[in-house]
């Protein structure tokens, strides 16, 4: 589906939310896609993290906020660590989820999961998932 | 008697490895004429020259043959060798056995050996009627004339004048500085154009050492290197400069308006004008084309007005003629005609403008004074889209090369609208950013972060009127989505192409240019700033699209050729060149058609043709035109080629 861009869409206050929470120059973001040849999750992700640094740059946040990919993002830091333009990529994720529970759009939840499940993902995501749950509450 | 030297060179294994060098010696030994046969691991190494230099000493030797690699590697480095061993240069000639021997026949030794031996019974046949030839020698004119008087001209030729040394500048319109005057403010620095070039225009101006010769235009070149005859028309401007003082009164009364061509059709000016308030010289002329007095027959208001009586209808065109010794080419460059490229509407949509539009549209001189209004109805645009790469990298429509400027002064031009118009939004399409100069890439990030830019990855393939606004079809690769945007004004990074006129140019001044019309260097890497002529220097986007920075740089470096030639007391040439044996010639004049350096002409009293020596280049052209075999070669007549040919079969 074509991007209809303008002034307003590319000011949204989602954009302007996003840029504020996160506290990243998102506009700085050249695309060079080291932060997704990191990311350890990339391969599960539906929007991979260039791709959702492009959509922000574009305006396009509503597909960012139902992505599944802000929640599978384990928040390991290594997009922000690597990026050549010191963008930390990961607090973008994190305003994008902070942006999607506001919204209550909350795809984890923990309770749900099985004994193997939980055996199978990495602590460190399970963490991050601790995270993401106590803004739920 | 002769005495002739040969020395086998083993070229490390190069030569040894496939020829049996022992052999080649020893045959020649005992060989007529031979007086001594020596061999070397590396003929070319300073032990290898000693060997050479010590016999020609020693055994008074008056020919050398070395038998080595191709002569186009150290032919001058044994030549050299010789001379200060006494011995005359053009008695040294070389024996290729690497190129044209070893390194061929690596599979069939015997054969390379026996190959190798008559290579070298041929030279020793032209070693045996080598004349002692020397170097030929004229004199230098020691004055420089500049073509074209953007920046690139300019540098040139203060910095040839400073040296001490008379420079004609001559430039097509009626002020210098070229495009630079028409920019508002330049990157990396965003400095004000003007303010960086004035001082440089105002010094070509006034330095005691340049003639400066505006609205004026090479007509006719002759000669060669060191020696040039030229001659410039100087159009008539109808105002006498000499007395006019550049008061500005006859523009102000001028009835006729026309659009203007400085600010690329954005505003007007009147039929008398000057090129700008800045413009150096600051003296206007008339355009016929637009005076109501030349198209009607009535008006003479300028004349009227003018306190000092400096119009004059009746000036003709002048020819001056002018002897320089060495030429810089300084052309510049013109932007492709955008309506090539119809899909974006330019010329049919007055808001979609070109890049220098918009430099006019920046500049505190330029038709808005400095503010950023769209030229359909002097509105403050809120959305502008820029375009990369218009016309430029298109093999299909426009050039297959990349512009190299447009990158940068777009990414400018986003920077300084965002500057004038804080609450816009600029949005710019490219296929790839080519930000390589020094402070370019930083200049580029710090545009995008700080002005918000938004830089989209692909073509726009095209743009539509709607209403006030102009819809704009383009693709975001990187996201993969089609993205429309309703702008206000869209500007176009359009192609740099050769200045109008340059091929001509290149034809006067019997120099080459390349397929699109760039002045051709005589060698890519080593040598940029020669042209395929000798004498002829370049500068600037006369050679090639390039940044201020760049083209300064190079007219430099073309400065200092020319300084480099004037430093020489006299020109040396080689004397390997023609000559004409006046018992066999008839003057039929076959050799003047087809000499390639019209080097050569008839000698109307004497009814033979003769050579100009600091012309011919030895091509050999005349000889094999000759009908009466009395053109030659020197050290490279028939005789001595049938006497070769002998010895080989
Ligand atoms: C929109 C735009 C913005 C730019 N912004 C920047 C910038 O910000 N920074 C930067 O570094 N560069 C910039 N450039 C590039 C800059 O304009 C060139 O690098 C520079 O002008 C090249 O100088 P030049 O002397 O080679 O050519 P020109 O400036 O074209 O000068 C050539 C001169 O030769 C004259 N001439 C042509 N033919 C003849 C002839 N046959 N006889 C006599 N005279 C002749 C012309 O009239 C002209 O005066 C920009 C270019 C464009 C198009
Ligand atoms: S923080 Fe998230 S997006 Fe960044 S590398 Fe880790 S998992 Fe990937
Ligand atoms: S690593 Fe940084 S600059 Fe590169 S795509 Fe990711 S966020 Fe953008
Ligand atoms: S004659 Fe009239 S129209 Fe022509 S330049 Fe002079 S004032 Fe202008
Ligand atoms: S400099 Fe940039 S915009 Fe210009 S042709 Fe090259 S890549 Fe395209």
């Amino acid at each position: 589906m074509k991007i209809i861009l303008d002034k307003e869409k590319l000011n949204s206050s989602y954009v302007q939310a996003i840029k504020e929470m996160s506290m990243q120059k998102v506009m700085s973001c050249y695309q060079c896609g080291k932060c997704t040849a990191g990311c350890p999750i990339a391969d599960f992700m539906d929007v991979v993290p260039n791709e959702m640094m492009r959509l922000v740059m574009l305006g396009e946040i509503e597909k960012l906020i139902s992505s599944k990919a802000i929640w599978l993002c384990t928040s390991c830091f290594q997009c922000g660590t690597r990026c050549p333009k010191g963008i930390e990529v990961h607090r973008v994720f994190e305003a994008l989820r902070s942006i999607a529970l506001r919204e209550g759009k909350n795809y984890t939840n923990i309770e749900k999961l099985s004994e193997e499940q939980l055996e199978a993902i990495p602590q460190q995501g399970i963490i991050a998932g601790f995270r993401k749950f106590e803004s739920l509450e | 008697m002769k005495k002739i030297g040969l020395f086998i060179c083993h070229c490390g294994s190069n030569i040894a490895g496939t020829i049996d060098i022992p052999e080649v010696k020893k045959f020649f030994s005992e060989y007529d004429d031979i007086e001594i046969s020596d061999d070397y691991k590396y003929m070319c190494s300073e032990p290898g020259q000693k060997k050479l230099r010590d016999a020609i000493v020693e055994r008074g030797l008056n020919g050398v043959v070395v038998a080595c690699c191709s002569p186009r590697m150290h032919e001058i480095t044994f030549r050299n060798a010789a001379v200060s061993a006494g011995l005359n240069p053009y008695k040294v000639e070389i024996a290729n056995i690497r190129e044209q021997c070893s390194w061929v026949h690596q599979k069939e030794k015997d054969k390379a050996t026996k190959k190798s031996i008559d290579i070298i019974k041929t030279m020793i046949e032209k070693v045996k009627r080598d004349e002692a030839l020397q170097p030929i020698e004229f004199d230098i004119t020691k004055r420089a004339l500049v073509i074209g008087g953007g920046i690139a001209g300019i540098t040139a030729a203060v910095d040839i004048a400073n040296a001490g040394y008379e420079v004609v500048l001559v430039e097509k319109r009626h002020s210098i500085g070229g495009k630079m005057l028409e920019l508002s403010e330049t990157f990396p620095t965003l400095d004000c154009a003007q303010c960086t070039l004035t001082p440089k225009t105002v010094e070509a101006g006034r330095h005691p050492k340049i003639k400066l010769m505006v609205y004026s235009e090479v007509e006719e070149v002759k000669g060669y290197i060191g020696n040039f005859d030229v001659k410039i028309r100087r159009k008539a401007s109808y105002v006498d400069w000499n007395k006019c003082t550049g008061c500005g009164l006859c523009q102000e009364k001028c009835p006729s308006k026309t659009e203007s061509e400085f600010d690329h059709g954005l505003g007007e000016r009147k039929a008398i004008y000057t090129l700008s308030p800045q413009a150096v010289p600051n003296k206007p002329i008339i355009d016929k084309n637009s005076c109501r007095f030349f198209r009607e027959g009535k008006c003479r208001v300028c004349e009227k007005v003018c306190p000092v009586q400096a119009i004059n209808y009746e000036m003709k065109d002048e020819v001056i003629e002018e002897k320089v010794g060495a030429i810089v080419v300084a052309t510049g460059y013109e932007i492709l005609e955008t309506e090539k490229i119809p899909e974006y509407g330019y010329g049919m949509y007055k808001d979609v403008i070109d890049g220098l539009q918009f430099e006019r549209l920046n500049s505190a001189s330029g038709p808005t004074a400095g503010e950023i209004r769209r030229p359909s109805d002097g509105k403050v645009p809120k959305e502008v889209v820029f375009i990369k790469c218009v016309g430029s990298r298109d093999p299909e429509k426009g050039i297959p090369y990349c512009s190299r400027i447009c990158c940068m002064y777009l990414g400018k031009h986003a920077r300084l609208y965002k500057h004038k118009v804080p609450d816009g939004q600029a949005y710019l399409f490219y296929m790839d950013i080519r930000s390589f100069g020094k402070g370019y890439e930083e200049f580029i990030q710090q545009s995008m972060e700080e002005a918000n830019l938004l830089y989209i990855r692909g073509r726009v393939a095209r743009i539509m009127q709607e209403g006030d606004k102009l819809v704009v079809w383009g693709v975001d690769t990187l996201s993969g989505r089609k993205v429309e945007i309703k702008a206000d004004m869209v500007v176009l990074g359009t192609a740099v192409v050769p200045s109008k006129g340059a091929t001509e140019l290149a034809k006067v001044l019997r120099t080459a240019t390349d397929e699109y019309g760039f002045f051709n260097e005589a060698h890519i890497k080593l040598k940029p700033v020669e042209s395929m002529t000798g004498g002829i220097y370049l500068a600037g986007c006369a050679q090639a699209p390039k940044d201020i920075p760049d083209t300064v740089a190079q007219a430099g470096a073309a400065a200092a050729k020319v300084l480099s030639l004037f430093g020489q007391e006299k020109m040396v040439q080689e004397p390997l060149i023609a000559c004409v044996d006046t018992d066999l010639c008839s003057g039929c004049g076959v050799c003047v058609t087809a000499c390639p350096f019209d080097a050569r002409m008839l000698d109307v009293d004497e009814k033979i043709s003769i050579v100009n020596e600091a012309l011919c280049q030895g091509c050999g052209a005349c000889v094999s035109a000759c009908p009466n075999k009395a053109c030659q070669l020197r050290n490279a007549s028939p005789k001595t080629y049938m006497a070769m040919v002998d010895k080989y079969l």
